[in-house]
């Protein structure tokens, strides 16, 4: 269950920065943001596939004190950069816990694990690369406004776009090779990111639950029905 | 004594003569399809005003309000701030999306084709209650600039440009929309402003006698941006050597430049309304052109155009006439073929093509 920790940090983090406001000046906020932060980092840090409980409270101190010290460092930076700096560090974090979360669920539910991990990250490639190939839909629909801002809004590049305010499709590359770029479109608000992507990983971490669940009562209906 | 005398007799006359026979020169619309433009407007403005939304904005956009807005002030009926809340309402709509920073947009993405649009149609009320938003807007597009500010120096092909907002690519589009928010509100000559964008403008064009990049052509019209055009390579078409040419001259070239000549000739000699000359399949972007194309050719003064058979063409009836033809039934205008750059947004469209039409008239 080492979904807990980071679940609730990112539930904390997400509450203060759904009203936060864009311009940076609120010491209380940025101190949460950093707490925060920092304890996803402390677990994001940690081996994919070890949990928590198992890493001794040393390598866990150790880890934290780590994270600790890059977010200090982060301190020094201007407040606006640092405003940047925690948003960006935690939409990048919560996707990566998405990943987590996918890949568990599909080796919760799928026995040959290779082709389940291809699976997880050729769909994390197509959702990157959204923008491309889905654009000439969108301009084939005749750029409806709602189907525009889905195909950019699957996009996990475009999470960490709206982290940084940065329109990421008008860029030379993007506008050279994707349609999207010169039709209507908006992102998602950062706080729409924020709550989908703990509803992912709440939505995995439940479904992995009882996954286990249902393997744990399996052994135990049988001796039931058996007497 | 004498000869004095007969001078300044014959002078005078000879300057009558002159400015009578300019007046000739000066062809304007058809007055049958003068009248006929001048309908289709009332219609573009009726379907505009029967898509105004209560608080006076079109389409929800900042950007599409502007231009609605500006389609009126500028039309033939004259309309001003005491025809009442179908304008008041979409200034204020504008105004209530003015941030800290001087834009006016309600979205990150199109901060500069925003602001650069509300500024023109701000300008156009005339009204110098507007002057404070209008000077914080002038400071955001030049705070926007690509500049030393921004790391970059002035041999980079970005120097001088302005981009949608959200990133540091600039564009001509984006440079020229900014370009005509600064010309409108008065914004003072001798600003650098312009003299960067002019390097950066002059990037664009396909001349290498006045741009120093190698891709650089020489047909004298003009590309998206620097080294880039969407209709491959760094070729020309029609939309963008329009823009570079109004661009240019927003920055003070004289007419007789041979930047603004260069971009003339390639309008001239590249001449059609039947499609966005250059463009790809010549559909995409029409409306953007015909908007641009009126407006270039009314600021330049040109009346009869000659294209590369000889051909002398009335640009005011031909737009017109094209225009006319394809305004549909309930006085709107659409790009059915193509949906880039918002051409499939029916209020944008028409309001494009009521400026067309107002400048074609003026």
């Amino acid at each position: 269950m080492w979904f807990v920790v980071p679940l609730a940090a990112s539930l904390l983090l997400a509450k203060f920065l759904y009203d936060a406001p864009r311009q940076p000046g609120n010491d209380e906020l940025m101190v949460l943001l950093y707490a925060a932060a920092t304890l996803l980092s402390a677990v994001l840090l940690t081996p994919l596939n070890s949990s928590v409980s198992q890493q001794s409270m040393w390598n866990l101190v150790s880890r934290c004190a780590t994270a600790a010290m890059i977010f200090l460092a982060a301190s020094l930076l201007d407040p606006q950069t640092r405003a940047l700096f925690a948003q960006l560090f935690l939409a990048s974090a919560l996707l990566f816990l998405v990943l987590l979360a996918a890949l568990s669920l599909v080796f919760a539910f799928f026995e040959h694990r290779t082709a389940a991990r291809q699976s997880v990250f050729s769909l994390t490639a197509a959702l990157l690369l959204a923008p491309l190939w889905l654009g000439p839909l969108a301009e084939l629909s005749g750029n409806k406004p709602m189907l525009s801002n889905l195909i950019v809004g699957i996009s996990p590049l475009s999470v960490i776009a709206t982290s940084l305010d940065f329109d990421y499709l008008r860029t030379s590359w993007f506008y050279k090779h994707s349609v999207l770029g010169s039709l209507r479109y908006e992102y998602f608000s950062a706080s729409s990111y924020m709550l989908a992507l703990i509803a992912i990983i709440a939505g995995c971490s439940f479904a992995v639950a009882g996954g286990k669940f249902t393997r744990i009562a399996q052994p135990f209906r049988k001796r039931v029905n058996a007497s | 004594m004498k000869t004095r005398n007969s001078v300044a007799i014959i002078a005078p006359i000879l300057l009558m003569f002159g400015t009578l026979s300019q007046a000739a020169d000066s062809v304007g619309m058809d007055p049958e399809l003068r009248n006929k433009a001048k309908r289709a407007v009332d219609a573009g403005l009726h379907y505009l005003r029967g898509q105004q939304a209560d608080d006076g904005s079109w389409s929800n956009s900042v950007g599409v309000t502007a231009l609605g807005l500006r389609a009126f002030l500028q039309s033939h009926r004259g309309y001003n701030e005491a025809d009442g809340a179908f304008i008041t309402k979409p200034i204020a709509f504008m105004l209530a999306h003015t941030n800290d920073d001087g834009s006016i947009s309600e979205t990150n993405q199109n901060r500069n084709y925003n602001t650069a649009v509300c500024m023109t149609a701000l300008a156009a009320t005339g009204n110098d209650k507007y002057d404070e938003a209008l000077s914080g807007a002038r400071d955001f597009l030049k705070h926007l600039q690509i500049d030393e500010d921004d790391g970059y120096e002035r041999d980079h092909a970005y120097y001088g440009g302005i981009g949608y907002g959200g990133d540091e690519r600039p564009d001509l589009s984006n440079a020229y929309m900014a370009l005509e928010g600064l010309q409108a509100s008065a914004t003072d000559p001798d600003d650098p402003v312009w003299e960067k964008a002019l390097l950066f403008v002059s990037r664009s064009q396909n001349r290498s006698e006045s741009n120093d990049q190698e891709w650089a052509a020489n047909d004298g019209g003009f590309t998206y941006m620097p080294g880039f055009s969407p209709n491959g390579g760094t070729a020309s078409y029609g939309g963008m050597t329009a823009a570079g040419l109004l661009s240019l001259l927003f920055a003070g070239v004289d007419k007789e430049d041979p930047r603004i000549q260069a971009a003339y000739d390639w309008i001239r000699t590249n001449y059609t309304l039947e499609h966005n000359p250059g463009s790809d399949g010549g559909v995409q972007g029409l409306y953007y052109y015909y908007n641009v194309f009126s407006k270039s050719m009314a600021a330049y003064g040109a009346d009869i155009l000659v294209d590369a058979d000889g051909n002398e063409h009335n640009w005011r009836n031909d737009l017109a006439g094209k225009l006319l033809s394809l305004q549909n039934d309930d006085g709107s205008w659409v790009n059915p073929d193509s949906p880039r750059w918002w051409e499939g947004n029916k209020e944008l469209v028409t309001a494009w093509s009521v400026i067309a039409l107002n400048a074609a008239l003026k």
